[in-house]
């Protein structure tokens, strides 16, 4: 394919991949709220070089490097009492979360079928802490434990979500 | 290298991981972050955190279809409470707004609305999938599938109808097939509409050429049936046979809703419950007569009863069991693990406020009210009354006109203009001729008056520094309206947000803000105030104080105005709506002068045939 892809075309590719450039841009940066502010720098400049895509298939790795890049700048330009990371840390994240990224689909579908499988508290505890966006000590307080016991329990639960999602990754890909 | 590949020795350091990772949303010491970084330096390590983010960024966004449906019991509620009269005559014409003048096939080219939506989408991505092909065939499995020779519902034609899109308000889409449908597509069988906001209308026409309406208001989700019909699987739906259509039924989560012939019915799907409401005509809900046996019935004065199937038609609702008739609604409530509840109640028109007309509400400023704002001495005054492209500052400052750029519209009455935004091809968007404030300020106000079309992200009212090298602009100021989704922490979704920035700066975190308590309401004239008085930051809407927060921070100088978007080169949070009176002023209003301003104002009477 080497003609340009229309402004639609394009449109529909840019919002297909948000949930990558988003899971991508979090996992290097670590900060919900800096992710959201460079995945909105990313379609910019997604959008101001569209002419420059020719073959659709390529959109996914180039909207990663795309988002590499501004996340490395955005590490670059911070002041470093507000990173996560280190430097060499978020450059080997970034090398590392693609082959995940990429996947994203499978991942998507193994994570909601362990999720309906999930006692309903632990949906719950997941849901007051990355939609309410409720710290661990306001969680805690809401139920009445110590923050000890939430920490520990959420620990349980994401380590046994994630068990269960590369179990059912891996059970897919055997199936194929 | 995934989780399966970890030593049994590493089990105690990957959960310190999670619990580090934790720990950096939640103000970590630098003897944390550095033990973090120093598990990191292990590829095993490295791996498992990237799921871990990665997983994580994928709950926020599946459990945003909750958060979601959480708003729309809110925005439902709010809608119900405000103060709309349930007794307004049954409209006879649909009043579609301006929508059919707004293709979204020419809007989506607009890459500032886009990228806007994209930032509004972001976190509803997925919705449709938590809710497509295993949603649809559970309403399929639960509803009892009548035919369409009953009686109650002509029908339609053997072929079914086909629909299309045929108008669309500063719609965000979220669909199964990625792209966002554009005017005059038509959907087939098995289609999933995700309408994350704004409002879409659906014609069905039959192959006789008969048609029916049906509008939606985002968010929702609506899938379409083998046969044309549509289901709707949460949201707010408004269905409309009065235009030469048969009747047609709608899949709901509580069951099929049949719409007879000349109807115009509402449908409200959330948290387990579906209401009906009938403005005209009526409607039948086949579920709720065939699992009758046993359904508590409420009636109206809240007193229930309980209903078995020896009971004659008539008592759930004038007309009969499962039939609701011109003027009345019902509710049926499916709890998981109890039986279904119906409560019968009366239609009420302000449950679907967002399906008004924009003209439903109508803002009536004469001289009294101009005469009141010039009293408060603002340095800045644009007040709409003449068309052209430069609004001349009627403020105390000189020059700081307003430049209107890009697409909008008048919008008039006997009093009053207004203008209006997004509802045209074109993006549009206003900005100062000047910079302001000249000086830094202790205390300042800004007024205006706003009617948004719907809940959106969007930006009223913003002061923007020089470009940054990134392309981004630094704000000091931002006056806002949250989303239906919750997109930042700091922007709560269906609310209003103020700003106050200082140093000028495009992070997040800098500057102190604070958003309303209650939901603003869509397609209803609000007076907004922002203002600061010391360290004091205030919102008023409608003259009450509804947020407030400190910061004792001048508002710096040289800062350009830009109403209606975020950027003033990009639709960035575009607002989709109708402004008027903008006034800004170097001190804070009081509060008597507010009220005095609002009581010069005049909120006209409602238009008739609104829905």
């Amino acid at each position: 394919m080497d003609e340009r892809v229309d402004p639609e075309q394009f449109v529909a590719l840019l919002t297909a991949n948000q949930s990558h450039s988003r899971a991508y841009v979090l996992a290097i940066v670590r900060d919900h709220n800096h992710a959201m502010d460079i995945v909105q720098q990313v379609n910019i400049v997604l959008w101001q070089k569209s002419s420059e895509l020719t073959d659709t298939s390529k959109f996914l790795p180039w909207a990663l490097t795309v988002a590499k890049f501004k996340a490395l700048a955005f590490f670059r330009d911070q002041q470093r009492d507000r990173l996560v990371f280190d430097s060499r840390v978020t450059e080997a994240i970034a090398d590392v979360a693609v082959q995940y990224v990429e996947n994203l689909s499978a991942r998507r579908r193994a994570l909601r079928q362990c999720l309906s499988r999930s006692p309903e508290r632990h949906r719950e505890l997941l849901n007051d802490r990355y939609v309410k966006n409720l710290s661990i000590a306001n969680m805690a307080a809401a139920a009445g434990k110590t923050t000890d016991a939430v920490n520990g329990l959420l620990k349980r639960v994401r380590r046994a979500l994630l068990e269960c999602v590369t179990r059912r990754i891996a059970s897919s890909e055997a199936s194929h | 290298m995934d989780i399966r590949d970890t030593p049994q020795g590493t089990d105690h350091r990957f959960d310190r991981l999670i619990e580090l990772l934790e720990r950096t949303t939640d103000h970590p010491s630098s003897v944390e972050l550095d033990e973090l970084n120093s598990i990191l330096t292990e590829e095993s390590a490295l791996h498992f955190a990237a799921q871990l983010l990665i997983d994580e960024s994928l709950l926020r966004e599946d459990m945003a279809v909750d958060a979601a449906s959480e708003l729309l019991s809110e925005v439902t509620a709010s809608l119900g409470d405000a103060k709309m009269p349930v007794e307004l005559p049954i409209p006879a014409v649909v009043a579609p707004s301006r929508v059919s003048e707004t293709p979204r096939r020419h809007r989506l080219h607009d890459w500032g609305i886009l990228l806007a939506a994209l930032l509004i989408g972001v976190v509803g991505t997925l919705c449709y999938q938590a809710m497509t092909g295993d949603h649809s065939q559970a309403n399929a499995a639960r509803s009892p599938v009548r035919s369409f020779d009953d009686e109650r519902v002509a029908a339609p034609t053997s072929r079914g109808p086909v629909p299309r899109l045929v108008a669309s308000t500063g719609c965000v889409w979220n669909n199964s097939d990625s792209r966002a449908p554009s005017v005059g597509q038509e959907f087939e069988g098995g289609e999933v509409l995700q309408l994350i906001e704004g409002i879409a209308a659906v014609e069905l026409r039959g192959p006789d050429a008969s048609r029916g309406r049906v509008r939606i208001a985002g968010p929702a989700g609506v899938f379409v049936r083998s046969d044309g019909f549509l289901g709707l699987q949460h949201g707010i739906l408004l269905a409309d046979t009065r235009q030469q259509f048969g009747g047609f039924a709608v899949d709901t989560p509580a069951g099929r809703i049949s719409v007879s012939a000349l109807s115009s019915v509402g449908i409200i799907a959330e948290n387990g419950s579906v209401e009906v409401h009938v403005f005209q005509g009526r409607a039948t809900i086949d579920s709720a007569v065939s699992t009758l046996d046993g359904v508590a019935v409420r009636g109206p004065t809240g007193g229930a009863s309980r209903s078995n199937g020896s009971r004659r038609q008539g008592e759930m609702t004038s007309e009969g069991f499962g039939v609701v008739a011109a003027g009345e609604a019902a509710k049926i409530l499916q709890p998981a693990s109890s039986e279904p509840t119906i409560e019968q109640g009366i239609a009420s028109y302000a449950r679907f406020g967002a399906m008004r007309s924009m003209a439903y509400d109508q803002l009536e400023l004469g001289p009294e009210y101009a005469n009141a704002v010039i009293a408060s001495k603002p340095v800045v005054y644009w007040r709409f009354e003449n068309d052209g492209e430069l609004i001349e500052n009627q403020g105390s400052r000189p020059g700081i006109d307003c430049r209107l750029i890009g697409g909008k519209s008048w919008r008039s009455n006997e009093s009053n203009s207004s203008l209006e935004f997004g509802l045209t091809e074109q993006a549009g968007f206003m900005e100062g001729s000047d910079p302001w404030p000249v000086v830094p300020l202790a205390d300042y106000s800004v007024e205006l008056w706003a009617k948004p079309s719907h809940f959106q992200q969007s930006v009223l009212l913003c002061l923007t520094g020089p470009q940054l090298d990134d392309g981004r602009y630094p704000h000091s100021l931002i006056l806002e309206l949250g989303g239906p989704y919750n997109v930042t922490q700091l922007s709560p979704p269906g609310t209003v947000r103020f700003l106050h920035r200082v140093p000028v700066s495009g992070d997040y975190y800098d500057g102190s803000s604070c958003a309303s308590d209650a939901k603003y309401t869509v397609r209803k004239w609000q007076h907004i105030v922002a203002r600061k008085s010391r360290e004091n930051l205030e919102l008023l809407i409608d003259g009450q104080l509804v947020a407030s927060a400190t910061d004792d921070n001048h508002l710096p100088a040289g800062t350009r105005i830009v109403v209606g978007q975020l950027y003033p080169d990009a639709a960035l949070r575009p607002f989709v709506g109708q402004l008027d009176e903008i006034a800004l002023y170097e001190r804070a209003l009081t509060d008597a002068e507010i009220l005095e301003h609002i009581k010069q104002a005049r909120i006209g009477e409602p238009v008739r045939d609104s829905i």
